[in-house]
């Protein structure tokens, strides 16, 4: 999963450490968020786009598709 | 007093340094210290079992120490992200300091305890387990506290850690069990726990970035 996380955070001119304040979660974890080295639970995630103002899948592109039957 | 923004990255490394200095070299000068005088009793040379013991309680006690350095150095640091970062951390830095330090302690008591060593049974057994209750309590505290990711981190070093000891700890006792190798003595199996719960904790930790999140940045 890649994460769009720094670019949605950056267009709003927030620090990392602005955004764990804001969600209420430490700056290593926006970092790893950040850094695709951490896939964030779904309340995080929900959390996150609604901070933004995004749907999930806005911040968070998975390439997987169903196969076609 | 007014702060220079553009010397602010060099204070916070010499508040940093001095902090770590401060602890470090009083704490190491003593054990070296003691080691010397504990060491002119040739009569009481430790086994290797021992010896591991000991290093793996020493480095136990030296990241708890690294990790007391920066919490303990978080309020004298300036408004900058890297400031603020360690004073949110700092109770979570402080409660794994003291674990680690009662980790390392216990193990390295243990290690110089015996009927003929320099501690007596009762005495190092009672220390022992007084000091891994406050490292299992102190440790329970700080899971509370603990955001997803460093929750997730906790189960990654638990799982890697249980996996090192079946590996090499399950390869030890088969190849003892045919008579290739000695038998791990108990203290062995103590020193794997520690060791591999230890090293697991900072390689769970650098798969997911935490050291790189906590280099200090330009801006």
């Amino acid at each position: 999963m890649r994460s769009r996380l720094k670019e949605v955070r950056e267009g709003r001119g927030w620090s990392q450490g602005e955004l764990a304040r804001r969600l209420g979660v430490s700056r290593q974890t926006i970092n790893a968020v950040e850094t695709d080295k951490y896939d964030p639970s779904l309340p995080l995630a929900l959390r996150m786009a609604k901070l933004f103002g995004v749907a999930v899948p806005e911040l968070f592109i998975d390439d997987w598709t169903p196969d076609e039957d | 007093m007014a702060k220079d923004e553009s010397d602010s990255p060099a204070n916070n490394s010499r508040i940093k340094k001095a902090f770590q200095l401060g602890i470090h070299v009083p704490f190491w000068a003593i054990v070296l210290l003691a080691a010397a005088v504990l060491g002119k009793r040739g009569d009481l040379t430790p086994t290797a079992s021992e010896h591991w013991a000991m290093i793996v309680g020493f480095a136990e006690i030296g990241f708890g120490l690294i990790a007391a350095g920066f919490g303990a150095c978080a309020n004298y640091l300036d408004e900058s992200e890297e400031g603020q970062d360690l004073r949110r951390e700092r109770r979570a830095l402080l409660l794994g300091a003291g674990a680690l330090v009662s980790a390392g302690s216990a193990l390295i008591l243990i290690s110089l305890t015996g009927a003929d060593r320099f501690v007596s049974p009762v005495a190092g057994v009672t220390g022992a387990l007084l000091l891994t209750l406050s490292a299992a309590i102190l440790a329970a505290i700080r899971l509370r506290g603990m955001d997803e990711l460093n929750r997730r981190l906790a189960l990654d070093a638990s799982h890697l850690a249980l996996t090192s000891l079946i590996w090499f700890g399950g390869t030890w006792a088969v190849l003892a069990h045919v008579r290739f190798t000695p038998a791990p003595d108990a203290l062995d199996w103590l020193t794997m726990l520690h060791g591999f719960s230890f090293i697991a904790g900072l390689v769970a930790a650098a798969r997911r970035g935490v050291f790189e999140a906590n280099r200090p940045r330009a801006t």
